[in-house]
């Protein structure tokens, strides 16, 4: 959806949850994520405050004339709804997911969203991994279990990296470009510790401790990375970080072979697009250098990639000019 | 009543696009939007794709369900694929036994490259093999790695004494289910089928291996399947179906409005033939002559079933908008339905030991339960 | 003795030291190792039985053909569940 944002436009911030719940509780807010639009409806009292502190950045929008995927979450009816209140996702009438508590909607709405983006997006490539953005190129962060790969990219998009997604490496085949999937960076556990002490004034929503994925708390993205969310990104590099209690920061290439499985079989979507998947992974691979790096000091490891970088940057331009 | 002069209650007239797709270049975003969220939610969505795909139509879409179409294409092709790759396999594991392998529904449009093969979304493999041979194709199937779900005594009594159909089987490479039939309706059921009187009218699929039921018995299997069911809930698709093989049949064949209430009434199946044929003559404009029209409701319901009948089955099958709640009176509907299906399908005194059993909870639910 | 082909349309790319293979048959992707998708080359020429495979191989290689026997016979079963190779005559899902 090209809306129509000006300077004039309000933002999230701006309105009062007030006017938030009432847009919820009517046509919806349109939640502009860059590649994707989402409709959300909802009937839960504390929803639009959790959108406010989250989604503050991003245009508010009351009215609009397209959205991707439609998502209610309404309080579940029944007798439950005064012993043990939850809230439930709906998406085109169609009920998802187990019940959340009613004090929960916001990572049920993340949650839900994701999936709903992983399964009807078969347009782009859509890689497991965070996605930033530095000099025009894409660095892309695959989620490995135990990788740390939210908090590392949670701390790149706090110190001069452009957030494209925390979950999604949205590469766009037909265009040869990652297309950023804008959404808060949902944080475990002592991750939320660690970017908290990382960046004191970066703004979160609240800790819900008792999830199924454990404490989950959500950083909101920055004005800079909302404002050019529709600026797409060229193939930079791919990082498989590991976050290892102790060690010293590492900086080892990857060969191809280890590269392409990271990027392919680590896809959402991969096996679905076929031919289409695999050329554009192939073309990944060709593009993009691979480094795996192993760390423990937080601080350390975003100098390393800082290094790094433009040098990256140099052989992409190197190449085009040849 | 004339095959032309019935039109489609309102909120169905987007399903015309499936095979007029020139009219979606009148509809707006919202319209646009409207229709992917239903068509997406009925299984619809790579059919319209497909239909435009074929017009050369894509690119007048614009843009924001442009990506939708397209999407839901890659889904099918890739569900498509899969199902055409488990069939040539279980065809060389089944080759060596001397019986007929029948493909049913689906597996069998794709196999005819039927126009309503375009834009499926597989995801279970239907075929029939002869009853005397089934334990044998399931040996040779297991032989290969396919597993059944591991029953309990009862459930797998039921599957063997009451049902047209073995457990559905898996295999850890193949991400689509094999369903194993030896019949299209139940042996137990009020509509009980001959599935030798089946297999004697096979005809040839575009592969050598598998065969494909008579094209009028494709028809009265795909209405039986439906308009027997439990669930008829979002089921349009079903219908539309019904109405791209009438269509189909019809075209190739000048007797087949002629043979197929004969058929009908030959196998026992004049009923779900005569609702198919409603709904499909009222929604789809499917052009069954008028006289046959005639013969077929004359040999369905009679007037008094049809007056609470038709009423039900036209609630439940109209799927509901994308932003409203389902009608308490679909839910109603659709309770009345399913207590009619039970009735269908098997005699009350087998009835009622099946129901009580399915309503225990399964083993191990405490594990599953969901603690919030 | 047994001949294989190729399957048609089959995608070959170089990743590494391993290769990647797509099969249009089963809309899967595969890793191979250097043997596997040498026996692929082989077959882009033409189908070919396990010793004619051997043979080609050996030329390319050095290694004796007796000696590449039993790894190339070895491999068909997991080329063809890969949708990588089908094994002829080509009888039963054959366009008719």
């Amino acid at each position: 959806m090209s809306a129509g944002e000006s300077d004039i436009t309000r933002s999230l911030a701006d309105v009062t949850p007030g006017a938030i719940a009432d847009a919820l509780a009517s046509d919806g807010l349109w939640l502009d994520l860059g590649a994707v639009t989402l409709n959300v409806r909802s009937d839960s009292p504390v929803l639009a405050v959790q959108l406010k502190a989250v989604y503050g950045h991003y245009p508010f929008i009351d009215k609009a004339d397209w959205a991707d995927a439609h998502i209610r979450i309404m309080q579940a009816r029944g007798l439950r709804r005064w012993m043990r209140p939850q809230v439930v996702f709906y998406c085109d009438g169609r009920l998802a997911f187990d019940p959340f508590p009613a004090d929960s909607p916001l990572p049920l709405l993340e949650w839900g969203a994701n999936w709903l983006v992983a399964q009807r997006l078969n347009d782009l490539l859509l890689l497991h991994a965070g996605a930033v953005e530095r000099d025009g190129f894409a660095l892309l962060l695959p989620a490995i279990p135990g990788s740390g790969k939210s908090t590392l990219t949670a701390a790149l998009s706090q110190r001069g990296w452009r957030l494209l997604s925390d979950e999604f490496g949205a590469f766009d085949p037909a265009a040869g470009v990652f297309r950023a999937m804008l959404k808060p960076v949902a944080l475990k556990n002592a991750s939320i510790e660690v970017i908290k002490d990382f960046t004191p004034d970066a703004v979160f929503g609240p800790v819900f401790p008792k999830t199924r994925k454990g404490r989950v708390a959500h950083l909101a993205a920055s004005k800079v990375s909302v404002q050019r969310r529709h600026d797409t990104a060229r193939p930079g590099a791919v990082v498989l970080p590991k976050w290892q209690a102790g060690s010293p920061t590492r900086w080892e290439p990857l060969a191809e072979h280890v590269l392409f499985p990271a990027l392919s079989f680590n896809a959402f979507n991969y096996n679905l697009l076929g031919e289409a998947g695999f050329r554009a992974a192939i073309a990944l691979v060709r593009q993009c250098p691979g480094w795996q790096l192993i760390y423990s000091d937080l601080d350390d490891a975003l100098a390393t990639i800082n290094a790094a970088w433009p040098g990256i940057v140099e052989r992409h331009a190197q190449v085009e000019a040849s | 009543m004339s095959t032309s002069s019935t039109s489609p209650p309102a909120h169905l007239l987007w399903l015309q696009a499936l095979r007029t797709p020139e009219q979606t270049l009148l509809w707006t975003l919202a319209d646009w939007e409207r229709v992917v969220r239903l068509a997406r939610r009925l299984r619809l969505l790579a059919r319209l794709a497909e239909s435009l795909a074929a017009a050369g139509m894509i690119d007048e879409v614009p843009a924001q369900p442009r990506r939708h179409l397209v999407s839901e294409q890659r889904l099918s092709h890739w569900r498509t694929t899969a199902m055409v790759w488990v069939l040539e396999r279980v065809a060389i594991t089944l080759a060596a036994g001397n019986y007929p392998l029948v493909l049913l529904k689906g597996s069998a449009y794709i196999g005819q490259n039927l126009p309503i093969a375009a834009g499926r979304l597989p995801s279970d493999v239907d075929l029939l093999v002869p009853k005397a041979h089934i334990a044998e194709a399931q040996s040779r199937l297991r032989a290969a790695g396919w597993l059944e779900a591991e029953l309990d005594e009862h459930d797998q009594r039921y599957y063997h004494e009451w049902s047209h159909e073995v457990p559905p089987m898996t295999h850890p490479v193949h991400t689509m289910e094999l369903d194993l039939h030896h019949n299209i309706q139940p042996p137990v059921a009020r509509m009980r089928v001959d599935a030798d009187v089946l297999l004697q009218r096979l005809a040839p699929s575009k592969w050598a291996a598998w065969q494909v039921l008579a094209p009028i018995d494709q028809v009265l299997h795909s209405a039986v399947h439906l308009f027997q069911d439990s669930e008829l809930r979002d089921r349009l698709r079903d219908l539309v179906d019904l109405d791209g093989l009438m269509r189909h049949f019809s075209a190739h064949d000048p007797r087949f409005w002629v043979d197929l209430p004969a058929r009908a009434a030959a196998l026992g199946l004049s009923e779900p033939l005569a609702l198919a044929c409603h709904f499909c003559h009222q929604w789809l404009q499917t052009p069954v002559p008028a006289n046959t029209l005639v013969e077929i409701e004359a040999t369905g319901p009679g007037r008094l079933k049809r007056a609470w009948l038709l009423p039900l089955l036209a609630q439940v099958l109209t799927p509901t908008e994308p932003d409203s709640d389902p009608s308490a009176m679909q839910g109603v509907a659709a309770a009345l339905l399913l207590a009619r299906h039970h009735y269908g399908r098997m005699p009350l005194r087998l009835l009622i030991p099946h129901t009580w059993h399915k309503m225990q909870p399964p083993k191990m639910a405490t594990e599953l339960l969901d603690k919030p | 003795m047994r001949c294989f082909a190729r399957v048609e349309g089959i995608l070959v790319e170089p990743v590494g030291h391993l290769w990647a293979a797509f099969s249009p048959a089963t809309g899967e992707t595969a890793l191979l190792n250097d043997e596997s998708a040498s026996i692929l080359e082989v077959l882009e020429i033409e189908p070919a039985d396990t010793t004619a495979v051997c043979v080609l191989l050996s030329s390319d290689s050095g290694i004796a053909p007796d000696e590449l026997f039993a790894l190339v016979d070895g491999s068909w079963q997991q080329l063809t569940e890969a949708g990588l190779v089908r094994e002829l005559p080509v009888t039963l899902n054959n366009p008719q």
